[in-house]
């Protein structure tokens, strides 16, 4: 290694350390910018190093504890802004809110001839009734919410099933899934033991997102996991391809 | 046992309340000690280790763990952090920041750190060119006014305290460190 390498390990340390004027900052900064790639992974790298090396000088600090009232601010704030899993909302108030703005997009856009309100409605009454069984599954004491989470093929995913052991009833609800190609689908399957049961099939809309009602499964299995694949389209008996969720009852 | 922080920020990520008070119960010390540290006032340390957290409940999702452990992603978004606030305090007041109230470090503070056994390796005029550095946010050629010590005296001293620390470090990560 040259003594010009060796200078920008230099600064590569006293970067990470804080050490550099606002000037040297800059100058290295550029320097990792217009040699991006190979050519300054080894500077990152060490950047990196000495960053978790002075962690442990941080570490050493007399241990500290922020008041209680300030981390009940921090989680108060939290709360109000963090995701609630549907049920919690209540499914009836967000399918009829749907309904409700269905309805009201309809009628505001006028709608001059063709859909007329009774059928809006009567059709909507009867995606309110397919909601219905999904509704009970959820309310049911036994039923219980399974976390999928995304593996190596798809790291960003993570799903939820809302699984009755005892009715063996289930509800999947899939997010942030890859898209796949028409001949492929994805396919959920039940793992009693090290045995595979098929669980659906199923597609996602464009921002990876996928749901559906398991179908009847068979009886007398112990299911422990499940676990989703992507298979060819219209799925397969036993799972051949990659697994992009899995999650244990 | 506690849950990997690396799992807790993709849970995070996806507006996961009850991942980020589990991190923020592993973590919150941690962020909390340094902020102290820097700005040496309660009361400034606890408004910066809000924001701290709240930018992680924001931008956890562009945590990349390539670029270091969750620790690192941490201690260096809370030293930059602070030394910003610190200089802004600085300029606003005119004086010290730790002239405006009580200072919150205990007076164990500074007996600790003789008990820091983990770091003895380091030595102590290493110790203190990295912390001038790292805490206090002086440039290698400000700590060399400071300490009226030649340019090069504190750049050899910084080069060999952070080797110690790394070859400290490895030893921790391979679970040859401390008990």
């Amino acid at each position: 290694m040259n003594d010009h390498e060796n200078d920008w390990l230099e600064l590569a340390e006293l970067y990470a350390l804080g050490a550099l004027s606002p000037a040297e900052r800059e100058r290295f900064e550029q320097h990792l910018e217009q040699n991006a790639g190979e050519g300054v992974r080894h500077l990152r790298e060490k950047v990196r190093e000495t960053r978790d090396a002075l962690v442990f000088l941080a570490k050493e600090l007399p241990p500290a504890k922020p008041s209680d009232a300030v981390t009940a601010q921090i989680f108060e704030r939290i709360d109000q802004t963090a995701a609630r899993p549907f049920w919690d909302h209540g499914w009836c108030i967000a399918v009829a809110a749907f309904a409700l703005a269905a309805l009201g997009a309809n009628l505001w856009a006028g709608n001059r001839t063709a859909v007329r309100f009774e059928q809006r409605v009567a059709a909507l009454q009867q995606e309110l009734g397919q909601s219905k069984p999904v509704l009970e599954l959820i309310s049911n004491e036994l039923t219980r919410v399974v976390e999928l989470k995304g593996l190596e093929a798809a790291p960003g995913a993570s799903a939820y099933l809302f699984w009755n052991p005892e009715t063996r009833q289930g509800f999947f609800s899939g997010r942030n899934l890859p898209g796949l190609t028409p001949q492929k689908v994805y396919e959920l399957w039940a793992l009693a033991g090290s045995q595979p049961v098929r669980a659906g099939v199923f597609e996602v809309d464009v921002r990876g997102n996928g749901t559906f009602s398991l179908p009847d499964l068979p009886a007398g299995l112990a299911y422990d996991t499940f676990a989703v694949t992507i298979e060819p389209s219209g799925g397969t008996d036993a799972p051949t391809g990659a697994m992009v969720l899995a999650g244990k009852v | 046992m506690t849950e990997s922080s690396i799992p807790l920020l993709r849970k995070i990520a996806r507006r996961d309340a009850a991942a980020f008070k589990e991190f923020y119960r592993q973590f919150a010390g941690f962020v909390f000690s340094i902020a102290l540290r820097i700005l040496q006032v309660r009361s400034e340390a606890e408004d910066l280790l809000q924001e701290i957290f709240f930018h992680v409940w924001e931008k956890a999702d562009s945590y990349d763990p390539s670029r270091g452990t969750p620790e690192a992603w941490l201690s260096t978004l809370t030293r930059s952090r602070a030394i910003d606030k610190l200089r802004r305090l600085r300029r606003r007041e005119g004086r010290d920041v730790s002239e405006q109230e009580e200072p919150a470090v205990q007076p164990a503070f500074q007996d600790a750190v003789a008990a820091r056994e983990a770091l003895k390796e380091v030595t102590p005029l290493q110790r203190e060119v990295l912390e001038l550095a790292y805490f206090e946010g002086h440039t290698q050629e400000e700590i060399a006014q400071k300490l009226k010590v030649p340019l090069g005296t504190i750049k050899t001293r910084i080069r060999d305290g952070l080797m110690k620390l790394r070859e400290l470090y490895h030893n921790e990560s391979r679970g040859g460190g401390r008990s």
